[in-house]
């Protein structure tokens, strides 16, 4: 099948990849050694550990509750990095920049880091794109007809996961189609409940086992690809067309 | 060299051993997982359906609302140079961080902040028919703890002025909100 390298608009909500890692230190000695490696073209916060809400704090079990804080991002003006204890989670800074500027923001801070020399083994890869479109019933976009044992059941919204194996990766795909979702439609007023449908693609490789920047980035990209024939093979030619693919 | 321990990768045990002692690492990843991992953020949107329409996404936009704000701020932490001389940026960046993530943890629709030349944080936030404008003092302490200022409005009607703590500051919120089921929480 022939993929677009470009769909407008993408509808795009949010791209994800995920590349997870070992190492022989601790992370929060890792934290450190990690965000010095950053120029300063990368900023670095954390967010404040989740402030506890009424009913939460007396479910857990009493005595000393240790917090290890919140999340820990770094940003620059194209992506954000979330440092997690075994994992870098890269995700745009705001709308989807594209896999051709995505891509390599990823392969620079996964150089900083292997450069560190703390990172002894890449361990998994993993890409999740979710597209949304408001007022759209996939039924009619998609080569899936949602229907089931009740054939005269008209479903209102349905949800549909699916979890395969593709081209040795691990594929979980969720369609969502019609879900009420509370949009806000105009500043100072209510949010209204707006049908809206969800493509959920992630991809995996589980069983990674690289030191190699290159081959773990070659990982991605094939995870990529999985993605867009997976996405692109679910859409029908006449819904593809409105999206106006570009080759 | 004190002995420590290795990092196993033994994710079942790590996240174990994160929740009970209440990490916020202990989330699920933002990619794949186990079905149970999956299923648990499903059962979670789904609730979340039922309360209060879809919540499309697990990966959190907040993290992107709290860089903006981040970005904002030290763009104009950098503009009012004379006002905050003395003070590490690192230090108002630690206190920004605490009045932006109670702000954001509601999910505002909209929601800015502007560093004025008085040393404080001045926030507009927006949800549904309310508005709250709070004014995060930085330099200024009250009681050992930062200062805020409160105002809150229905419409166009002011429903509460208040000045305190920001821990005092944010008890009133949530007390003049009560109705309207917005909580923002308190920081322990």
């Amino acid at each position: 099948m022939r993929l677009p390298s470009k769909i407008t608009p993408d509808s795009i909500s949010d791209a994800v990849v995920e590349i997870r890692y070992l190492s022989d230190l601790p992370f929060e000695i890792l934290l450190g050694l990690f965000v010095d490696a950053f120029d300063e073209s990368y900023t670095y916060i954390s967010r404040p550990p989740k402030p506890p809400r009424p009913g939460i704090q007396e479910s857990r079990p009493r005595g000393l509750v240790i917090n290890l804080g919140g999340e820990k991002l770094l940003y620059n003006d194209k992506v954000t990095i979330q440092l997690r204890e075994n994992a870098f989670v890269f995700s745009c800074l705001d709308k989807y920049i594209g896999w051709k500027d995505f891509r390599p923001e990823i392969e620079k801070a996964m150089e900083v880091v292997a450069n560190t020399g703390k990172v002894t083994k890449w361990t998994r890869v993993g890409l999740r794109y979710i597209s949304e479109y408001p007022k759209t019933d996939l039924k009619g976009c998609t080569n899936f007809d949602f229907t089931f044992g009740l054939p005269n059941v008209r479903s209102s919204s349905t949800a549909f996961r699916t979890e395969f194996n593709y081209n040795e990766a691990r594929v979980i795909l969720n369609l969502s189609n019609q879900i009420p979702v509370a949009r806000q439609q105009a500043l100072n007023k209510l949010p209204e409940v707006v049908s809206t449908s969800i493509i959920d693609i992630d991809v995996i490789q589980e069983t990674v086992n690289e030191l190699d920047i290159d081959r773990v980035m070659g990982i991605a990209d094939k995870m990529h690809l999985i993605e867009k024939e997976v996405f692109f093979t679910l859409l029908t030619e006449s819904f593809l067309q409105t999206l106006n693919p570009e080759y | 060299m004190a002995k420590i321990r290795k990092n196993t990768g033994d994710s079942d045990l790590i996240e174990s051993h994160l929740l009970r002692v209440g990490s916020a690492y202990a989330e699920p990843y933002a990619t794949g997982g186990s079905f149970e991992a999956t299923n648990r953020r499903f059962a979670f949107a789904d609730q979340k359906a039922k309360e209060s329409g879809w919540s499309h996404t697990p990966i959190e936009e907040i993290n992107r609302r709290f860089i903006k704000l981040d970005r904002s701020f030290i763009s104009q932490l950098s503009q009012e140079n004379n006002v905050f001389s003395g003070h590490p940026e690192y230090i108002l960046r630690e206190k920004m961080k605490i009045s932006a993530e109670l702000l954001l943890s509601c999910e505002p629709d909209v929601i800015s902040l502007e560093v004025t030349n008085e040393g404080s944080i001045f926030y507009t936030w927006r949800k549904n028919d309310i508005s709250i404008y709070l004014d995060h003092y930085l330099i200024e302490e009250h009681d050992g703890k930062d200062e805020a200022i409160v105002s809150i409005y229905k419409n166009n009607d002011k429903v509460a002025d208040f000045a305190g703590s920001l821990d005092e500051v944010i008890v009133q919120i949530n007390n003049s909100l009560v109705s309207e089921s917005i909580d923002f929480p308190a920081f322990a």
